[in-house]
């Protein structure tokens, strides 16, 4: 009797520790606790409090991790690390030819600056820069959701055969009003994929993938993949703006932007030969605001969003023999060999720029306002 | 093999002075009182240390001229004493030490793989013919090595007839599209000088040029993930023909249907080279019964061609051959849409999803 009691007591004892041990935590955006397996870290972007979204474009996913840096700030302090990636390289105990930084992004929340770094063998780190010193994000045990993106039509068709060729890169990434945009390239087919992604993430695969037409002068068309994107109100409306591998600068209305629709963008500029638009955003400064992009083989170059909100024409006639760039007016900025671009607010830049002494650093602008002026 | 011989000398030296080392070591202390090299996949993740070592102000560093700092990693404990894990691999060639304080309590060096097959080699380029087509979109290069990312287009060079350097062929792309392996690399050529009438087009003109030999030089110091580097230059010469602005047609195609009751191979030819990397996967065969048959499938020569053998006897009966429309032939035309559309001519766009079906039978 006695240890039919004992059993009972302990059976017990073990349901209410079980109870309370496996009792789940209800974890923010459908987020789940545990590891996830990142194979690269090729883009970066913030969402809602502190979310990070991580573009894997060797798993063709996104990650969407609680970062839980979500403390708001107004103030900034100001970046300006010089050869950054020798520092990096210290730190890794490796030397700078083995590292590449494929991304910055700066958290809107908190200010801080993440930086996704590849190690030439192809381990990703994630960093952030506090002050002048480089600190390790842990991606072990985290809270995070995942989105996967290979969806091409032979993936459920396939039996036995070996390890798909098919790489679906990201080529850049945002968020705007509850949704995760998707830019992607696949290494295959020469078509863009452009994803609309609501987050959180539902388990309902309801996310559009649009094919998105870029016509060369109104003749011919091509699903040429976008490089580079950024989101703007142009009058009132949203649009998205999209920067081609091929060069040409289009804008596409976001209420377009629906799956299964041939949505054709207007040009508003060719950035010519040469030439590969990096990165893209858009700033505020004094009340007026600008479209910055940075570029392979040009200085940055700038445009005021009210001259893009009064350029009627798209580049459909020949393109006149000067060859200059075409369309709306754009101003280089003075501005060489920028490689990635974010803002710490409103009106600041962040750039990696490789300067002419052949220092790579990282700097705002807050203290060159001449920029925006 | 003649240009391997600086090479092996200089393996040989690092493989002495690790050996040396671990000689050193060896003769007075035992394996559990050393520094040793913890090993993942080729990649040296770790250090051990040994038992007797605090961890208190113990560093790793990296040993340079410069200033030497400490390398961020992690300590854990284990049986033997603590492993040190860097937060990426170390870099092989490169020395560490063992740092407490002032005092230096151990030196490593990280050795570069064995000998012979670890150098990389570059085994194969595609398209394999020696004929493409003016608008070529791209190029593949699988190496024997997974290599080291981002620095494709300093080792890649196009050459023409007079064994000049044609400028900007290549687009410019980071990163890189490699796949998992990093083996495989796909090289576009400017899409936006491939492209009529864009502002690079009209200003150079196509990468390509009709009529005219090229050569596709890639160098040697390409160096793989494992450190070594391309031990000489390869280069593949072809001969530009005219556009190819036709969608690829399989109702052209040539099919050669195996007998029943055998694994013959069934055969299908395009009459044309197709793109290596979309020919590997686009291809599923179903019976009557819309279930797949299962089996292998191997390109045929300059990718103009496929076989399937079945795991199983064909039986009698009808089947499909199944395609996915997005197989592309040299030029970016897939099935159902060509490269780049003339709006000016009506009708050439098609839906970008689905099959394209071939049916055959296979008879008594």
């Amino acid at each position: 009797m006695k240890n039919t009691s004992i059993l009972f007591g302990s059976g017990f004892l073990m349901a209410l520790v079980m109870a309370f041990t496996f009792r789940p935590i209800d974890l923010p955006y459908g987020m789940a606790k545990g590891t996830p397996e990142i194979k690269s870290i090729t883009s970066l972007t913030f969402g809602p409090e502190g979310v990070l979204f991580i573009g894997d474009s060797k798993s063709a996913a996104v990650y969407a991790i609680n970062t839980k840096d979500n403390e708001f700030t107004k103030e900034f302090s100001t970046v300006e690390v010089q050869n950054i990636d020798k520092k990096l390289a210290d730190k890794l105990g490796t030397t700078v030819d083995h590292i590449s930084i494929l991304d910055i992004a700066v958290n809107p929340t908190s200010k801080r600056v993440y930086l996704a770094i590849q190690s030439a063998d192809g381990t990703p780190v994630l960093m952030t820069l506090e002050g002048e010193e480089f600190a390790p994000v842990s991606l072990e045990n985290i809270e995070y959701a995942a989105v996967e993106l290979n969806n091409s039509p032979a993936e459920d068709a396939k039996d036995g055969r070996g390890r798909s060729l098919r790489i679906s890169s990201i080529s850049d990434m945002g968020y705007a009003d509850g949704k995760l945009l998707v830019s992607g390239l696949s290494n295959q087919e020469f078509s863009s994929t452009f994803r609309s992604i609501p987050f959180p993430f539902s388990d309902i695969q309801d996310h559009a993938s649009l094919e998105i037409f870029h016509a060369a002068h109104g003749r011919y068309e091509t699903t040429s993949p976008i490089k580079t994107f950024t989101t703007a109100e142009i009058n009132g409306k949203d649009y998205l703006v999209a920067s081609y591998t091929c060069t040409p600068l289009v804008l596409f209305p976001m209420d377009e932007l629906k799956a299964g629709k041939h949505i054709k963008g207007r040009t508003i500029a060719e950035m010519g030969s040469g030439n590969q638009p990096l990165d893209i955003l858009n700033v505020k400064k004094d009340g007026k605001s600008y479209l910055v992009m940075a570029n392979s083989n040009r200085p940055v170059f700038r445009v005021n969003f009210e001259d893009i909100a009064s350029f009627e024409g798209s580049l459909t006639e020949p393109v006149p023999d000067n060859f200059a760039t075409e369309g709306v007016d754009f101003v280089s900025m003075p501005l060489t060999n920028v490689q990635q671009l974010d803002k710490m607010d409103d009106g600041t830049m962040i750039l990696l720029q490789r300067k002419s002494n052949g220092s790579l650093d990282l700097w705002s602008t807050d203290k060159a306002e001449y920029l925006l002026r | 093999m003649k240009y391997f011989s600086p090479k092996i000398r200089l393996y040989s030296l690092h493989s002495l002075i690790f050996f040396v080392l671990v000689f050193l070591h060896s003769c007075s202390q035992n394996q559990e009182d050393q520094l040793n090299i913890v090993w993942e996949n080729e990649k040296a993740v770790g250090l051990q240390i040994p038992k007797d070592i605090s961890i208190d102000n113990l560093e790793i560093r990296l040993v340079q001229d410069e200033e030497r700092t400490s390398m961020l990693g992690r300590f854990e404990e284990t049986n033997n004493g603590m492993i040190f894990k860097p937060l990426i691999p170390f870099t092989r060639g490169l020395s560490y030490e063992l740092v407490s304080g002032d005092k230096q309590l151990g030196q490593i060096l990280i050795p570069f793989p064995d000998m012979g097959d670890a150098y990389p080699e570059l085994i194969a380029a595609y398209p394999s013919q020696d004929t493409v087509p003016e608008n070529l979109l791209k190029v593949y290069l699988t190496f024997s090595q997974p290599m080291k990312e981002g620095v494709a287009l300093n080792y890649l060079t196009l050459l023409n007839s007079n064994r000049d350097t044609v400028p900007g062929v290549f687009l410019n792309l980071q990163p890189e599209l490699w796949n998992e392996s990093r083996t495989q690399l796909t090289v576009w050529l400017d899409p936006g000088r491939i492209k009529r009438d864009l502002i690079p087009n009209l200003e150079m003109g196509a990468p390509l040029k009709n009529n005219q030999r090229y050569e596709l030089l890639v160098s040697d110091g390409w160096k793989a993930q494992n450190g070594l580097e391309l031990g000489a230059r390869v280069s593949k010469s072809f001969i530009v023909i005219q556009r190819d602005s036709i969608s690829p047609n399989p109702d052209q195609w040539l099919i050669t249907t195996p007998k029943t009751n055998s694994r013959d191979q069934l055969k299908v030819d395009f009459l044309e080279a197709l793109d290596y990397s979309l020919l590997q996967e686009v291809f599923t065969i179903k019976n009557e019964d819309g279930k797949n048959i299962p089996g292998v499938w191997e390109l045929g020569f300059e990718e103009k061609a496929i076989a399937f053998s079945p795991d199983e006897n064909w039986k009698t009966g009808n089947y499909t051959i199944l395609i996915e429309i997005r197989l592309e032939d040299l030029a970016g035309n897939n099935i159902n849409r060509l490269f780049e559309v003339d709006l000016e001519q009506p009708n050439q766009t098609k839906t970008n999803d689905g099959f394209y079906k071939l049916n055959f039978s296979i008879k008594e």
